[in-house]
């Protein structure tokens, strides 16, 4: 299988669904690629080069420049969704998505119910969260919870080149709003990615690894820190099982609560602030239904609660480490 | 002492794509006897788990490889050694074998890639190749039903010491186009006859398994003068059911644990199932069209667990020399399939295997196929 970078495992989602289906357009700052000499179109390909290609094949009126008025762009994309086409909007930093959240979260998210099910809006938002570029305070958080509590849409947060083109198919084949999530620390990952078309389903997580002693819950980057964890601590005889969420709504409770349930202990690993998290979520999800498999306190590996610091020093102690998983899995099994 | 008697045991190299493997656990000791053949540890892949078995019989003396880590191929995992050698003596090999040893060449650095396409009928058809530039007659190695060339992980490599070894993809399968046409046999036929003639390979030794192997007997009675001999793995076609319980699962898994379930049925010991090989049977039945493929040969070929081909007289028929193999423990397709075959037909039954003996009982199957076909030249 072809190796593909995460960025343009993206990229080969976009370009495939905008072929294969003409009411998908995209929209947002800069996704036309910027401008270079004169005369030069689609000269960097978006601020980091994830729509690179797509406004030279399919042109100003599918790949729409937008201005820097989140608000305003994404709930036209909202409309536009409604009204039959797919729009795919980027927002090109989640930290942005608090000036439109009412078309997200009051407009795309409620239409479905409350035209009693006669409406659909196929909208997926792209858009980029995570630390580790140096970007401060409002650059760099990781904010899905705040989607996953609203009813009505849909969060995916893709951990790997495979499942980013898998994922964000479905997402843009989907009726409903999705907001996908790519770490902006991911793009350059490499993996291997199909040529073809293939979509891989919502609320379906991936188990990479399947142990006997801890469940090791993880979502996005993440998920690596989980799985190099878990292969540390194999050498001490510690077995952990990986699962990979994929999505957080739907979330895949089934294979939580079974996972957990074979192994009797839960970390759960998210680059989020503790509180109101998902990982907060996911764990009164285990205290709640699987409670008397539990052998041990649940753990939860995650970021502080204080902002994304502007010090490389301060910001590289934010972000979880390897070592604080090894940790969390030791605690439990103490 | 000498040296001579004291043995590595490294890191095999299972398949033209393996590069590393884990040791999953030591089936002997430190300081136990072990003896030729004997089951020695267990060796994770990307592609399956299995059992390695040693070629040396003495004393286990260390266990060198940690458990559960990526270790290249060719790797020092352990030393056997005769009874009675001194430790210093185990441990001065230890550190020569370290000081010789050379990490193999990653990906991409050793040679052309084992895998390859060819366009036949406007249909891009995948392939790994190995030993290609050997002068005897190749081997064609045909997967089955929902398969893919990597069926032959235990194979392929093995039977090339003297031949060059082809593994395909079906069309509808693996890497190569979904695009089944009709989804009939013939057609699937075409399509590898096809492949032959755009390698323009004349002579050929056919080894099929399952549908793969339905496939090899219709293709040795095209081929005529030019298939050398046939091997059947638990072929499609000389009985009337297959498991319709199994194609329903098949046909129908997505989720993990049904998809683990079904590929379970394929083999007698289920721990053979690892989480890689239920993660890629998962990767290609999402791909699109690929379900499609699946369906319509499904219910062009064995319809209902009906199989529609009754290939018993052409396989009779058929003038090169023919060796059929099943698993006593195939759940698939009953082994007693074979009964009543003419004396001519050299029938083999493996204990201990199910509907991939070729993977559970490679070392008897490569065996049996490789005397098979040494007859013949």
């Amino acid at each position: 299988m072809p190796k593909k970078s995460y960025r343009n495992a993206i990229n080969e989602a976009m370009a495939g669904e905008m072929r294969r289906d003409s009411s998908v357009i995209l929209m947002g700052e800069d996704v036309s690629g910027g401008t270079g000499a004169p005369g030069e179109d689609d000269a960097w390909g978006g601020v980091l080069g994830v729509t690179k290609g797509l406004y030279s094949e399919f042109g100003a009126s599918r790949v729409l420049d937008t201005p820097i008025s989140e608000g305003g762009f994404v709930g036209a994309a909202a409309g536009a969704a409604i009204t039959g086409l797919r729009p795919i909007v980027e927002v090109m930093f989640v930290d942005f998505l608090g000036v439109c959240l009412d078309g997200i979260y009051n407009q795309a998210g409620k239409f479905r119910y409350m035209f009693g099910g006669k409406a659909e809006t196929p909208l997926v938002v792209r858009t980029m969260y995570g630390a580790g570029l140096r970007a401060a305070s409002q650059h760099s958080q990781t904010l899905y919870s705040i989607f996953a509590h609203v009813p009505g849409v849909k969060v995916v947060v893709p951990s790997n080149p495979y499942d980013a083109k898998g994922l964000l198919i479905q997402a843009i084949r989907d009726n409903d709003p999705v907001v996908f999530f790519e770490h902006k620390m991911m793009y350059d990952d490499e993996g291997d990615v199909p040529d073809e078309s293939y979509t891989i389903p919502f609320g379906e997580a991936n188990v990479l690894r399947d142990g006997e002693d801890v469940t090791i819950v993880a979502i996005g980057k993440m998920v690596h820190l989980a799985n190099k964890a878990a292969e540390n601590l194999a050498k001490d005889g510690i077995s952990c099982t990986v699962i990979d969420l994929r999505t957080l709504s739907p979330l895949d409770e089934e294979t939580i609560l079974e996972e957990v349930e074979t192994t009797g202990r839960l970390v759960v690993v998210d680059e989020s602030h503790p509180r109101c998290s998902v990982a907060a979520d996911v764990s009164s999800i285990v205290a709640e239904k699987a409670f008397k498999s539990l052998k041990a306190g649940i753990g939860k590996v995650t970021a502080p609660h204080c902002p994304v610091p502007f010090s490389p020093e301060l910001e590289d102690l934010y972000i979880p480490k390897i070592a604080d998983v090894e940790a969390a899995v030791r605690r439990t099994m103490a | 002492m000498s040296a001579q008697n004291i043995y590595p045991i490294v890191m095999p190299k299972w398949g033209l794509s393996m590069t590393e493997g884990k040791v999953v656990k030591w089936a002997v000791a430190e300081g136990e006897k072990v003896e030729k053949n004997q089951e020695l540890l267990e060796i994770e892949t990307t592609k399956i788990t299995n059992v390695y078995e040693s070629t040396k019989s003495g004393v286990l003396r260390r266990q060198f490889a940690p458990l559960n880590e990526d270790i290249p191929i060719g790797s020092l995992l352990g030393v056997i050694s005769d009874a009675g050698i001194d430790d210093s003596a185990i441990d001065a090999f230890i550190e020569d074998f370290l000081a010789n040893y050379v990490p193999p060449a990653i990906d991409g650095e050793g040679g052309p890639s084992p895998i390859a396409v060819v366009e036949v009928d406007g249909r891009k058809i995948s392939y790994m190749r190995a030993n290609e530039d050997a002068d005897a007659v190749p081997v064609l190695l045909i997967h089955g039903f929902g398969g893919d060339a990597n069926n032959w992980v235990l194979n392929q490599e093995q039977l090339a010491r003297a031949r060059a070894v082809y593994a395909l993809d079906l069309i509808g399968h693996g890497a190569s186009s979904k695009d089944v046409g009709d989804g009939t046999i013939n057609t699937i036929v075409d399509s590898v006859a096809g492949f032959l003639d755009a390698l323009e390979i004349d002579q050929v030794h056919l080894v099929g398994h399952s549908l793969g192997a339905a496939c090899a007997i219709l293709l040795a009675e095209r081929l005529a003068q030019r298939a050398a001999s046939l091997t059947g793995i638990a072929p499609v076609g000389l009985s009337e059911e297959v498991n319709a319980d199994f194609l329903a699962q098949y046909l129908t898994a997505e989720r993990r644990r049904p998809v683990k379930a079904v590929l379970q049925m394929l083999v007698n010991n289920p721990d053979l199932v690892n989480s890689e090989m239920v993660e890629d049977f998962q990767k290609y039945k999402r791909l699109e069209g690929s379900t499609e493929a699946m369906s319509r040969i499904a219910s062009s070929v064995m319809p209902d667990g009906k199989q529609q081909h009754d290939l018993r007289p052409v396989l009779f028929g058929l003038l090169c020399p023919r060796l059929i193999i099943w698993g006593a423990q195939d759940r698939i397709i009953d082994p007693s399939a074979t009964d009543g075959m003419p004396e001519t037909i050299h029938v083999e039954i493996v204990e201990g295997a199910g509907h991939l003996p070729q993977l559970e009982a490679a070392d008897v199957v490569n065996a049996l196929i490789e005397r098979h076909i040494e007859q013949i030249g």
